[in-house]
Formats: C-alpha cells, sequence, structure tokens
C-alpha cells in the first residue's frame, strides 16, 4: 500500500464506519449503544490522524480536506439516523435542541455555498469535538 | 452523539452546546471570511487569512460592544447648544531681523457648547442684562500676512504655521441702560500652531456676544518670540446666536 494514500483511506474509513453504525442499529438495536461509541471513538482518532499524516507526508491539500468535511457531514447525518431509530423518545423530546444544531449546520452549508459556490472545509477545533 | 446514545444528561447538554458554538463559530467564519478558504482553526485565524489589521477588528468590536453606550452619548450631543464663532484679528509684527514691522490678519471659525445663557429684556429698551458662558470651544485660525518689501511670513520655508487651533472657555456678561451697553468677556485656552503649545487669553468689550478686545498668545513651553506670538492682537469676535 502507498503510503501517500494513508489520509484518504482514513477519511474514505469514516464513510466506512458511518455505514457500520447505521447497520448495526438496524440489525442489534440492543447492543449498538457500546459498539457505536467504540466506532466513533475510532471515527475521531482517524479524523485526528488524518491531518497529521497528511502534513507529514506532504499530501495535504484542499481537495483532501473538503472530501474529509464532506464525510464527517455523511457520518454525523448517519449517527443521527441511528439515534432517531435506536432512542426516538429522546429524540422526540429533545427535538428542538438537535433540530437547532442540524439548522446551524445547514445555515453554515448554505452561506458557504450561496458566498463561495463551494462547500465547507473550515476544519474548525471546535467543530472536531 | 456519545450523549445522545448513551443519554446522559449532563454530556448531552455539553455536546448540544458544544455543537451549536461550533456551528454558529463556522457561520462567523464563512461571513468574514473575504474568500473561499480550508483549513481555518478558529475564527482567531479570520484575521489573518483576510490581511485585516487587529486594530480593525477591535474597532468592530468595540463598536457592536459600546453602540447603547454611544447613541446615549450621541442623545447628549445633540441636546447640547452649539453655537459658532467667528472672528478677526489683527497684529504688527516687527521681525528680529528687521526694524521694519508687517501686519498679520487672522481669520477665524469654530464652534462652541452654551453652557449657561440669559438675556433679560423685559424692560427693554430701559434696561436689559445678558450672560453666557461656552465651554468648551473649538477655533481654529487662518493667518495671513500683509507683505511688506523683502519680506514673508507663513510660506512653506519659514518656520511659521499659518494655522493655529484652540480649545477652551470664553464667558461675557454685560447690561444697557438706555441703549448704552458695558459688557465684558474673558477668554482662556490652549492653542497650538502644530509646532509649539500656547496658552491663548483674550478680553474684551461685550454686547451680546459681538466682541471688541485684544487676544494673545503665550508660549508654554519655549521663548515667545517666535514670529507673530509674541504681540497682542487686537480681535473682533462673536457668538452667532448664542442666546
Amino acid at each position: 500500500m502507498n503510503l501517500r494514500n494513508l489520509p484518504t483511506s482514513l477519511i474514505y474509513s469514516r464513510l466506512f464506519l458511518g455505514i457500520l453504525i447505521g447497520l448495526i442499529a438496524l440489525i442489534n438495536p440492543v447492543s449498538s449503544g457500546l459498539i457505536s461509541t467504540i466506532l466513533i471513538f475510532i471515527r475521531i482518532l482517524t479524523d485526528i490522524f488524518d491531518g497529521i499524516i497528511a502534513r507529514k507526508l506532504g499530501v495535504s491539500s484542499e481537495q483532501l480536506r473538503v472530501l474529509d468535511s464532506s464525510v464527517v457531514l455523511f457520518f454525523w447525518l448517519i449517527s443521527i439516523g441511528a439515534v432517531f431509530y435506536l432512542v426516538l423518545q429522546l429524540f422526540l423530546t429533545n427535538y428542538i435542541w438537535i433540530l437547532l444544531i442540524l439548522a446551524l449546520e445547514f445555515l453554515a452549508y448554505l452561506i458557504s455555498l450561496v458566498k463561495f459556490n463551494k462547500p465547507i472545509a473550515t476544519q474548525t477545533y471546535l467543530a472536531k469535538l | 452523539m456519545l450523549a445522545v446514545i448513551h443519554t446522559s444528561t449532563l454530556l448531552f447538554w455539553v455536546v448540544i452546546i458544544l455543537g451549536c458554538i461550533s456551528r454558529l463559530e463556522i457561520i462567523f467564519i464563512l461571513r468574514l471570511l473575504k474568500y473561499w478558504k480550508t483549513d481555518v482553526s478558529s475564527i482567531l485565524d479570520v484575521k489573518k487569512i483576510n490581511n485585516m489589521k487587529q486594530v480593525t477588528l477591535s474597532i468592530i468590536f468595540l463598536f457592536f460592544s459600546y453602540w447603547g453606550e454611544a447613541q446615549s452619548v450621541l442623545q447628549q450631543i445633540k441636546m447640547l447648544d452649539f453655537t459658532p464663532i467667528v472672528s478677526y484679528s489683527n497684529r504688527l509684527h516687527i521681525p528680529n531681523t528687521s526694524d521694519d514691522t508687517l501686519t498679520i490678519h487672522s481669520v477665524g471659525f469654530g464652534l462652541t457648547v452654551i453652557e449657561r445663557s440669559d438675556v433679560d429684556d423685559s424692560y427693554f429698551p430701559w434696561y436689559m442684562t445678558w450672560e453666557y458662558v461656552a465651554v468648551p470651544f473649538v477655533k481654529l485660525d487662518f493667518n495671513f500676512a500683509h507683505y511688506k518689501e523683502e519680506f514673508n511670513l507663513f510660506t512653506p520655508r519659514d518656520g511659521a504655521s499659518p494655522l493655529v487651533l484652540s480649545a477652551g472657555a470664553t464667558a461675557g456678561k454685560g447690561a444697557a441702560l438706555l441703549f448704552f451697553p458695558v459688557g465684558l468677556n474673558g477668554t482662556a485656552a490652549v492653542a497650538t500652531d502644530f509646532k509649539n503649545a500656547y496658552f491663548q487669553y483674550g478680553v474684551g468689550y461685550d454686547v451680546l456676544g459681538l466682541s471688541i478686545g485684544v487676544s494673545g498668545l503665550l508660549n508654554l513651553f519655549g521663548p515667545n518670540d517666535s514670529f507673530y506670538k509674541k504681540e497682542v492682537a487686537l480681535e473682533i469676535r462673536y457668538l452667532i446666536n448664542w442666546d
């Protein structure tokens, strides 16, 4: 495996992790909580290290960061879907707050698309949390 | 998300608050960025990216922070009683290098805030009184010399500035008996010709803000023999519509 492809592979791994979380929620709802937590933890590690590795290898690029942001969005949408399926009551109880975050995320994308005609790829520290 | 899955109340709220703050930060970043950019670690990087000077951001911050106070100050300023001042003065200048004299004319325009004023004309024409206190006033005088022979002043090379900016206070009081007015005013100010600092004084005969008197400049930090400043001027001044 070419090491220079490692950051891209780590980014795509999050796509896979997201799909996995969705599938586990559907197939095994009882134990999906713990497994999803572990998968989310792995996702955070890949998010941290893809950037570090990309910079070390000198392959960090604008394209890579846009891809990263798009995959992150996909991952979180799948995760929210999983939560909605697993703990519907929690979702319904706190739907205002969850919708608020989704609305802010949507607004940010809208501003970026309208102003720059490009998606968000800011990679802020706060958003990584 | 961890919080949502585990239904932990504390973590749930941490995630919600962090989620909102982080999205708001991104929105502000996108609004402030002049061009599209990836890898913006935080909103603090925006000024670097936009090449904005810190002072600009500070001004924006202060503007929004103190908008309320600024409105209040503007409201107070609107309530002040502004009055224009115009003046003309004339002095004879004796150059150190010559026995000759030349006349220096000064025309001044300014603005003052009438702090207190009163015109009592209920017994006019038998008797009337007036008084005013104008503080602060700001005035800009433009000097020009009436040239005589080879001697020139207020040219770029001679070192004398044609402009004198002054700020201070003036007050006057008087009475008129059967159309015969007697009034007095005094002026104290600090002034600068953008080279030196001066104390400006003035005393005049005052009739309802129209004054004829003398004024002069005292150099605060140096010798008082430079150019026109050592001589006392004859001054005519008027506070327009002060009552």
